[in-house]
Parts: structure tokens; C-alpha cells; sequence
């Protein structure tokens, strides 16, 4: 077993005191400072002499003890079989006038350490296994509420709107037909929040599922969660051009919650002179590919651009969502290991240029 | 003939709407339980399945959910009813229910409720025979 010191230079006297007492554990005195060497540290045990404790000390530490207020200990248990309970004794607190005790207190943790590894480094492994499979349970449960509860909010909403589509028939007066207009109006956007929000959910719990992607595929699976967009004459399948494409791998959950922001937003803010085309590029650029999705809508202002992929940024004068669709958008390209840039005309369209990489590990 | 399959009575009335709405003017028949429909399909004879039926069928059903329907639907062993084109009609955003939906051959689409006018109008059935 080895062990470290970290010490200001001024403490450095009592560093060698403990040093001394700590002999027979060949340790070794780093300067305090030298917080880039912990990261190759494969030491059992740290310990920390009047410490201010980095993010990256606490990151790599499986137990972090306070033995005084100016003595830490770490136990860096990476690979080392019996160490989740080696630091579960580690819960002495020590005053600073027993820091003699130390040795001995190694010496016995060590032993326990030994006796652990010896007759069962199975049951620590057993332990972390049972935990695992523990957090498993809970994520599945959590995934399952998440779209159980969604399904049971938006169940009574997709009625009411299906009620309003047939109001909408029967009743021809321009007062109700207004009125409906504006219930669908409200009730679309809290259907909206709820799809974001599963979205949202989805992009941070899911692990990436690599497969082969053709982009036309991909368009016909966006396709019916935008069908509440599409009128007489605005059909997702009459606006969206694929210009290029080739079969690609990437997660295909994840680009279609990317395409469906992006897509809607296009319907959605579309010029009124017009009416929307949305083009899909996909080009091969060295170990990326980049698929620029671009459209001839409403545009939007150049002051807004670099904050629209901010959590619940809205712009104020067209804005009718929850201010999550872009952000989920560069959230999702980021889980994907990707980037996402815009650019963007007044009047004349906007551009989505979105850089993937070709391949997956 | 076209069977809807759905708890609430709400989203079947929306839908024996939005069919005629469409241009359907065919018959429809609409049970709360997929007990029900299996029930149903149970009984009848292969000559009296007309062409062009389909069913619309929603998943989250309280008993017997809508795979466990499919399931079931194909354990009859007549070859008609198992081969009887399916839309899953939800307003589930799992997409694992989509994915899933993909595995039954004779599962043909996935719609997102409500069912409107403008979907109907769009399902081959439902074309042919308006015109």
C-alpha cells in the first residue's frame, strides 16, 4: 500500500512528521498544488494535509473522510476488489493530536482490506451488482411513469381536440368557428409542453442505440407527430426535400426528436406569403457528417439567434411553444456528440447546420 | 368493415365520426375491451370478413392491452383474422410502443389521436372505397 500527502509548502515541516510516522507505507510528499499528477494516482489512500479539495479530487475518490479540519482522507478504491467495504470503516474521525494514529489505523483497515479480498472480494462485487441492478429497477420504473403519466394527460386532451375537429364541421358560425380555433390553439400548446417534456426526459435517460440510418426513413417517422400541423395544403410530406443523403449511422430516436423540433418549427413559423419548404442536405466531411436542414419561413432576428438554444428562451413576437424545443434540439446533439449552428435571414428562411460524427465507438 | 377497439367511449364516437367524415360509409363495429373483439373475431366466419376491413386498435387498454390483442389475435390459427390489417390508433409518445408495433406483420400504420378527416382520407381502405 502506498500513500500520498498533498501539502502546502509552508506545512511542509509537519508533512514530514507525518511522513515519518507513515514510513513503513513508502509514502509519497507531493507539494499541494500538484492536483494534475492525482489524476494518474492509483493509490489506495490519500491523504490530504489542510486540503481545499478540487472537483477532480472528488471525482476520483470512492470516500472522502474528514480526520480533522485540516487533515482528508481519500480512498481511491478504482479496481480494487473488496474496496466498496475497505472504506466503509473509513469513519473515524481523528483530532489533530491523534494524527500518530494513522499508521495504525491503516494497519487495520488494511487487515480488514486483506480479510475482505481474501474471502470474499465476492461479496463488495456482490453488493455493487445488487445496487446496480437496484438503479436499473428505478430508471425502468422512472421511464415507465414518465410515459404512463404522459399518456394518461394527453389522452383526455387528443379527445377534447378530436371533439373541436368535429365542432369545427358542424358548427359553421364565424363567432364559434373563432372560438374553436382558439381552444385547439390553447389545447396544442399544452400537448406541446407535455412532448417536450418527454422528450426532454428520453434525451437524458436513454442510452444511445447506434443504427443504420437512411434520412427518408427518418422523415416518415416524423411524420405522424406532426400530422396536428398539417392542413389542406400543408403536408410534412409535400414540404420536406431530401436534396442528399446516404445511409449513415446514429440513434434514431434522438435525430428524429432533432428533426421533429426543427420540422415543426418550419411549419410552424412559415411565411405567410408562402408556403413551407424544408430542405434536408446531408454531406460526408472528413469524420463527421453534417446535415443542414433549411427553410424559407419567417427567419428570425439576429439578436434572438445566439440565445434560441437556451432552456425556455422565447422570442416575444411569434413564440407559441414552451421555449424547450431548441434546447432539447442542441441537448439531443450534444448526447449524440455532435454540434449544432443557425443562421438566419428576416423574411427569408433559416439554416440548421448539424455536425455528427461519422462513426460510433 | 372496419372495428374499433377502444376503452373510452369518447374517442370511439370521435372516430365513427371522423371515418364517415372521410368519406367511409361502410359498417363499424366498436368494443370497449379487446376481450370483446377477440370474443368477436372468435366467432366469426371467414366468408363474412368483407375486403378492405381493418382495425383501428388503441394500446393502453385497462386487461388485455393492445399487443396482448395481437397476440392473441394470432393464436386463433384462422388465417384471415390473423393477417386482418391493424393501425395502432394512440396517443402514447413511447416509442418503444412504435417499435414494438413494427414487430406484427400485419400491423400496417401508427396514428396519433384524434383521428381526423384528412388522416381517414389518407388510408388506402378508405380511398377505395370512396371512389
Amino acid at each position: 500500500m502506498q500513500i500520498s500527502i498533498f501539502a502546502r509548502k509552508s506545512d511542509f515541516q509537519e508533512v514530514t512528521h507525518i511522513k515519518g510516522l507513515l514510513k513503513e507505507w513508502s509514502p509519497k510528499v507531493f507539494q499541494y498544488g500538484e492536483t494534475a499528477r492525482v489524476g494518474k494516482l492509483t493509490r489506495e489512500i490519500v491523504i490530504l494535509y489542510k486540503p481545499q479539495l478540487t472537483e477532480e479530487l472528488i471525482r476520483i475518490a470512492a470516500e472522502v473522510r474528514i480526520l480533522s479540519p485540516s487533515c482528508y482522507l481519500l480512498v481511491i478504491g478504482e479496481g480494487i476488489p473488496g474496496m466498496t467495504l475497505f472504506h466503509a470503516q473509513v469513519n473515524c474521525a481523528l483530532q489533530l493530536s491523534e494524527i500518530g494514529r494513522i499508521p495504525e489505523l491503516i494497519h487495520e483497515l488494511k487487515a480488514r482490506a486483506e480479510r475482505i479480498t481474501s474471502d470474499g472480494g465476492s461479496m463488495a462485487m456482490q453488493e455493487l451488482q445488487e445496487k446496480n441492478k437496484e438503479l436499473e429497477k428505478i430508471n425502468f420504473e422512472l421511464d415507465r411513469f414518465v410515459y404512463s403519466a404522459s399518456h394518461d394527460l394527453r389522452s383526455p386532451l387528443t379527445s377534447v381536440l378530436g371533439l373541436l375537429y368535429l365542432l369545427r364541421e358542424e358548427v359553421k358560425a364565424e363567432g364559434a368557428q373563432r372560438y374553436v380555433s382558439l381552444m385547439e390553439e390553447s389545447i396544442l400548446k399544452l400537448d406541446n409542453i407535455i412532448r417536450d417534456i418527454v422528450a426532454y426526459s428520453r434525451n437524458n435517460r436513454a442510452g444511445l442505440q447506434i443504427e443504420e440510418i437512411q434520412l427518408p426513413e427518418l422523415i416518415s417517422d416524423v411524420e405522424p407527430g406532426l400530422r396536428y400541423l398539417e392542413t389542406g395544403e400543408i403536408t410534412v410530406s409535400g414540404c420536406v426535400k431530401v436534396k442528399a443523403a446516404f445511409p449513415f449511422s446514429s440513434d434514431r430516436n434522438r435525430l428524429v426528436t432533432i428533426l421533429n423540433n426543427l420540422i415543426s418549427n418550419s411549419i410552424k413559423y412559415r411565411h405567410p406569403a408562402r408556403l413551407p419548404e424544408i430542405e434536408l442536405n446531408l454531406e460526408r466531411n472528413g469524420q463527421h457528417i453534417v446535415l443542414v436542414v433549411s427553410d424559407n419561413g419567417i427567419g428570425i432576428k439576429e439578436y434572438h439567434l445566439e440565445k434560441i438554444f437556451d432552456m425556455f428562451y422565447r422570442t416575444s413576437d411569434h413564440s407559441t411553444g414552451s421555449g424547450l424545443g431548441l434546447y432539447i434540439v442542441r441537448e439531443t446533439i450534444k448526447k449524440l456528440g455532435g454540434t449544432v449552428r443557425v443562421e438566419s435571414a428576416v423574411n427569408q428562411g433559416t439554416k440548421f447546420t448539424i455536425t455528427l460524427p461519422l462513426a460510433y465507438a | 368493415m372496419i372495428i374499433l377497439i377502444d376503452d373510452n367511449p369518447i374517442d370511439t364516437f370521435i372516430q365513427t365520426k371522423a371515418l364517415e367524415l372521410g368519406g367511409y360509409r361502410g359498417r363499424i363495429e366498436a368494443f370497449r375491451s379487446a376481450e370483446k373483439a377477440l370474443d368477436y373475431f372468435q366467432g366469426i366466419s371467414t366468408s363474412a370478413i368483407e375486403a378492405d376491413s381493418f382495425i383501428l386498435l388503441d394500446i393502453r387498454i385497462p386487461s388485455m392491452n393492445g399487443f396482448e390483442f395481437l397476440d392473441a389475435l394470432q393464436r386463433l390459427d384462422k388465417e384471415v383474422v390473423s393477417t386482418f390489417p391493424v393501425y395502432f390508433l394512440s396517443s402514447s409518445l413511447d416509442l418503444e410502443d412504435r417499435q414494438r408495433a413494427n414487430t406484427y406483420p400485419n400491423v400496417v400504420g401508427f396514428l396519433e389521436k384524434p383521428l381526423t378527416r384528412h388522416v381517414v382520407a389518407g388510408l388506402p381502405g378508405i380511398r377505395k372505397a370512396a371512389s
